[in-house]
């Protein structure tokens, strides 16, 4: 529930906190630098295209603890501190846009006072003022943030690893809304990350990580993915993960993220990852992303087939379209089964080869009919799992 | 036809070919690079007002022959290829395989008759000139030229050789860009060069070393440089007397450092109104504030120490078109000279007065 300050409300001038929101202050000096990379990124949660206009704006919030500044999207919220600035406290939002171009383009080094008086941000630096529009901070709706039911310490760049290895199969817009996100599981020793859109699937797991003792599966939203890759792209120390029953929350040394999460049932992963293949075709990952997008050029601009047939010690790709051009590339791999040939969407396979991190590559195969299953040849944390397609 | 052609030799003359190749086309054949193997290679692209061409001297032909080939596919595939791959091109009936090592590909093709070209006709014009100093002279205006604008002539650059001056004027009736160079030949004219062959052309001069030949003809202008040649059609159509939209005469004269100035413009101009984008400058002794307001009732203001002991004056400007002309400009500091608040604003280098920046007032 937020309150909405009623100047009309006599009543209120008694209470000293209804005066307080009446006439709202805050004052304080921050530096330029400290500012501009908390709110940049809290100003990339903000949508560019607002239904509510508050949902432009970023919150600012002068305490005790120093400064912080919030974005959300009624998804996802983004809370950024900078301690060690002291004025005078309270609270008032802005637009998120504006106020980051006008920091941005404040000299480096520079100091920044934001001075809230009435219903005016005056944001001064030198000899540059500028007075920019507010709207009240009570109204400013916040992620419901109750209780978590458990904690999960992890290191940041093994949770980034794992949401880059498989970000990328995250359905969009899928009238399934649970594929449009991404299924973090946390068990015993492990935790798992899946995502799939129906065509293709990637896993990726992180070993020895403090574990639970039973096995919990949440969905985050694609939104809460793009934002959790933006927040941890560049620490090194670990992070904390609060499962709450509807939210999920992670929390830096400078940044706390909340995200709603996706009430659905998951595919089962295991049922799609398949067991039964027995034809396994190793190969050098680079030599064979570039044969792909080479082919892939002249495959069905729409449907964007291609032909991979394995026969000993070779893979052959063929790709054409209804024009009549077609490419073709064969390259020397490690097989000697049968022949067999597959029909694949180009665009699955290059998506998959992009987000490994191998030399060489494992791919295994049963029939023209059957899911593809391709992995790293040196390391078994990440499998993904390819449909074929008729051609 | 059948030649072969390393990776490398083949990339940057396809890229700048590529440049005129709409990505939609009504014409199939549009999309399509003409090829011609001779002694050497010649790659040919077009959208039917500009043409560019470049040449390939280092290539092995076997069969001399001249097809057209997908534009985009083609470079896509030159692109995927690895660095220092040899690429042999033959005919095939109606297409083209094109392989590289262990990978082959079909190519369709369409009649090089349909091919259209653009040529010089009649007596041109020809002179030439370093392409460093063409590449300038229109780098320094070419930002003031209009878009998709009624007023056709206004979506092009004028060149103009007069009195032993080349000068390359844009303008889209609110702004003018103009700079001069000394012309390299005798002779005078003026032609309009459209939008799209301005930007080719300068393309094709920013890397180019050593002289740029140009020539000029009633409909149409061409410019070699290097390995490559443009050639464009000109907008027939007479070029506003712009002279008169140059203000001469003014008194108050302001010096500014440029980076300061361009920075606190950049700055005051994000609580501008967002569909006019106005500022307004007042200039005092000593000073020149900067004020921007927009319909919330947000604003910004900043103070600049400059050189100036005019008048005191108030003039309101589109922010665009300052930031526009400073991001443009080289030196250190920047000169504006005003007359009164309704008359353009001259912005230039007070240490080279090749080129010249003129920007309307707006009404506040």
């Amino acid at each position: 529930m937020y309150l909405r300050h009623q100047p009309n409300d006599a009543v209120g001038f008694r209470d000293s906190e209804h005066l307080r929101r009446l006439c709202p202050t805050m004052k304080f000096v921050i530096r330029r630098d400290s500012l501009v990379k908390p709110l940049a990124q809290v100003s990339g949660v903000v949508e560019r295209r607002q239904t509510l206009p508050i949902l432009s704006n970023v919150l600012i919030r002068c305490d005790d603890q120093g400064v912080s500044l919030t974005g959300t999207d009624l998804e996802v919220e983004l809370v950024g501190r900078v301690s060690g600035v002291a004025g005078v406290g309270g609270q008032v939002t802005v637009p998120a846009r504006k106020f980051l171009d006008i920091v941005r383009e404040l000299p480096e080094g520079a100091d920044v006072e934001l001075e809230l008086t009435e219903d005016r941000l005056t944001v001064r630096c030198g000899r540059f003022r500028s007075v920019l529009s507010t709207l009240p901070a009570l109204e400013f709706p916040s992620v419901d943030r109750s209780s978590h039911d458990f904690s999960v310490e992890v290191s940041a760049p093994g949770l980034k690893r794992l949401l880059d290895r498989t970000g990328f199969a995250m359905a969009q817009q899928d009238v399934r809304h649970f594929l449009n996100g991404m299924l973090i599981e946390f068990g015993s020793d492990y935790l798992r990350a899946v995502a799939t859109d129906g065509h293709r699937l990637a896993m990726s797991q992180l070993r020895d990580v403090e574990g639970l003792s039973e096995r919990r599966q949440v969905i985050l939203p694609r939104k809460g993915i793009v934002e959790l890759q933006r927040l941890l792209s560049d620490l090194d120390g670990s992070v904390k993960m609060n499962v709450g029953t509807n939210h999920l929350g992670v929390e830096t040394d400078d940044f706390s993220m909340t995200t709603k999460l996706i009430d659905g049932r998951f595919p089962d992963y295991d049922r799609v990852i398949p067991k039964d293949g027995d034809k396994v075709v190793v190969g050098d990952k680079l030599e064979l992303r570039r044969a792909l997008s080479r082919t892939g050029i002249l495959s069905n601009e729409k449907f964007r087939g291609i032909r991979v047939s394995v026969g000993r010690g070779v893979l052959t790709l063929l790709a054409h379209n209804p024009e009549q051009e077609e490419a073709e590339e064969s390259l020397a791999v490690d097989y000697d089964g049968a022949d067999v040939e597959v029909g694949f969407n180009v665009g699955y396979l290059q998506d998959v080869l992009n987000a490994m991190d191998a030399e060489r590559v494992r791919l295994t195969l049963r029939d023209g009919d059957s899911s593809a299953l391709i992995e790293s040849a040196e390391d078994e944390s990440s499998v993904y799992v390819v449909m074929p397609m008729k051609l | 036809m059948d030649f072969e052609v390393d990776k490398g030799a083949l990339l940057e003359p396809l890229q700048l070919v590529i440049g005129v190749v709409e990505r939609k086309q009504t014409v199939a054949v549009l999309g399509n690079l003409l090829v011609q193997a001779t002694d050497s290679l010649c790659l040919t692209g077009t959208d039917q007002e500009v043409e560019v061409s470049s040449t390939i001297a280092d290539v092995e032909v076997a069969t001399e022959g001249e097809v057209t080939l997908p534009a985009r596919k083609l470079l896509d595939i030159c692109k995927s290829l690895k660095d220092g791959s040899r690429i042999r091109f033959r005919s095939e009936e109606s297409r083209v395989a094109v392989t590289s090592g262990r990978f082959r590909s079909h190519l369709a093709t369409l009649p090089v008759a349909d091919f259209p070209n653009v040529e010089l006709v009649g007596d041109a014009m020809r002179f030439s000139i370093p392409a460093s100093e063409l590449s300038g002279l229109v780098g320094q205006t070419g930002f003031a030229m209009a878009q998709q604008d009624v007023r056709f002539y206004f979506n092009g650059m004028l060149l103009e050789i007069e009195d032993g001056e080349l000068r390359s004027v844009a303008t889209n009736g609110q702004r003018l860009a103009r700079s001069v160079m000394t012309s390299p030949g005798a002779g005078s004219g003026r032609f309009i060069l459209p939008r799209k062959g301005v930007l080719e052309m300068s393309r094709l001069v920013q890397d180019a070393e050593g002289e740029v030949e140009m020539a000029f003809t009633d409909n149409h202008a061409s410019f070699a440089a290097g390995n490559g040649r443009l050639i464009t059609k000109l907008i027939d159509g007479t070029y506003p007397p712009y002279e008169q939209a140059i203000p001469s005469g003014g008194k108050q004269i302001l010096i500014a450092d440029r980076d300061e100035l361009r920075e606190a413009l950049s700055r005051t101009a994000i609580l501008s109104n967002e569909m006019y984008r106005n500022v307004r400058l007042r200039f005092a002794a000593g000073e020149l504030v900067m004020h921007a307001n927009n319909p919330m009732q947000e604003e910004a203001e900043e103070t600049l120490a400059v050189e100036y002991d005019g008048d005191e004056l108030e003039v309101g400007f589109n922010v665009v078109y300052l930031v526009d002309a400073l991001s443009t400009m080289k030196g250190d500091r920047v000169r504006m000279t005003l007359t009164d608040s309704n008359i353009a604003a001259v912005l230039d280098d007070p240490d080279d007065g090749s080129c010249i920046y003129v920007i309307s007032p707006m009404m506040l």
